[in-house]
């Protein structure tokens, strides 16, 4: 039974090896062709190699931008979504400041109008009063604070999730164009392997 | 019996590898000196990656050049200018009638007012570009 297997492993290698033999031996007497030939033939597969490659790389490059794209929109829709929701907080804290500037502007009109009314002079003086201490309070509100903090949150965690989604795909996409690098060598290695032959038969 | 054969089998396999390799020799040594010297290029491989780059640099890149404005970041501008427009006319007024410290409480109360959203505008605009400024930097080779 030993025996047997073993008779069997030397057949396959010798088998193997026969046949290698042939195969470059059947390479090596084809018919010779021209210079001009291998090297028009070089050229042809070299133009090959290089369609190859950019057919392979110009898809997942556009891939890669779209994806880009994609997750920068997803994160701008993110980020308005929280800054509405911000402005919101904002515009009703600065409802008091904003009336308190209109009524001061009014107060200033009549003034204006009636130049020797101390009592309209007074008014203003009031009414900027108020209006500074709706401002100062408003410097210091605590349901802007907490929501710019909230805003903040949701701003980082898009920003987090777009640059996630980008490197993902950036690599994905060098991936790509290392197995069409890969391939773009052996190509061309392989195209000079044959042209090398050829111009060496060439010469004989 | 079984060495002697065994040692047949060895020679066997041995010679059809020197077959094999002599066959293949054949052929490596016509790649070691090519002669004539071919009439297009044929560098060794070493400056692929260059030429890899140069394959790839002539690629239009038109798609990520144009940014979408961003409406909600316009529109807080817009509101702010039209609120520091207001304060302007108070301060204006303030300025003409001589009176310097209401002009300058107004000054300080339309800043405040004006500016509440500001860092977070500024935030917006700048996570904006960096964005932009990352597609863009998407590997180019």
């Amino acid at each position: 039974m030993e025996r047997k297997s073993l008779k069997v492993a030397l057949a396959t290698v010798l088998a193997s090896a026969l046949v290698g033999g042939f195969v470059s031996a059947g390479s090596a007497l084809a018919a010779p062709i021209t210079t001009a030939q291998a090297n028009a033939e070089y050229t042809s597969s070299i133009a090959d190699a290089k369609a190859s490659f950019l057919a392979a790389v110009k898809p997942s490059r556009a891939t890669m931008i779209d994806e880009g794209k994609r997750a920068e929109a997803a994160r701008r829709q993110a980020v308005k979504r929280a800054l509405a929701t911000f402005n919101s907080v904002v515009a009703t804290e600065k409802a008091t400041s904003l009336a308190a500037e209109k009524t001061y502007k009014a107060s200033v009109a009549k003034a204006v109008a009636s130049p020797t009314s101390a009592s309209l002079k007074a008014t203003v003086k009031t009414n900027l009063v108020a209006l500074t201490k709706a401002a100062t309070a408003l410097s210091a509100d605590v349901k802007i604070s907490t929501a710019r903090v909230a805003f903040a949150k949701i701003r980082t965690t898009a920003m987090a999730n777009f640059k996630s989604a980008l490197e993902i795909s950036a690599k994905e996409r060098t991936q790509t164009l290392d197995r069409a690098s890969l391939r773009y060598k052996a190509d061309k290695a392989r195209a000079l392997v044959k042209l090398q032959a050829a111009l060496k038969k060439a010469s004989k | 019996m079984k060495t002697k054969s065994f040692g047949f089998s060895i020679l066997v396999a041995m010679s059809a590898l020197t077959l094999s390799a002599v066959a293949f020799g054949t052929n490596a040594s016509a790649t070691d000196t090519p002669s004539p010297a071919p009439v297009v290029s044929t560098d060794s491989g070493s400056n692929d990656d260059g030429e890899i780059l140069s394959l790839l640099s002539g690629q239009p890149d038109a798609t990520v050049n144009v940014q979408e404005a961003d409406v909600s970041i316009d529109a807080n501008n817009s509101e702010d200018v039209q609120e520091q427009a207001a304060f302007d006319d108070d301060i204006k007024a303030a300025v003409l009638a001589g009176d310097a410290d209401s002009a300058a409480q107004l000054t300080s109360a339309a800043s405040i007012v004006t500016s509440v959203d500001a860092p977070e505008i500024q935030a917006v605009a700048a996570d904006d570009a960096a964005a932009h400024a990352l597609i863009i930097g998407l590997p180019q080779k």
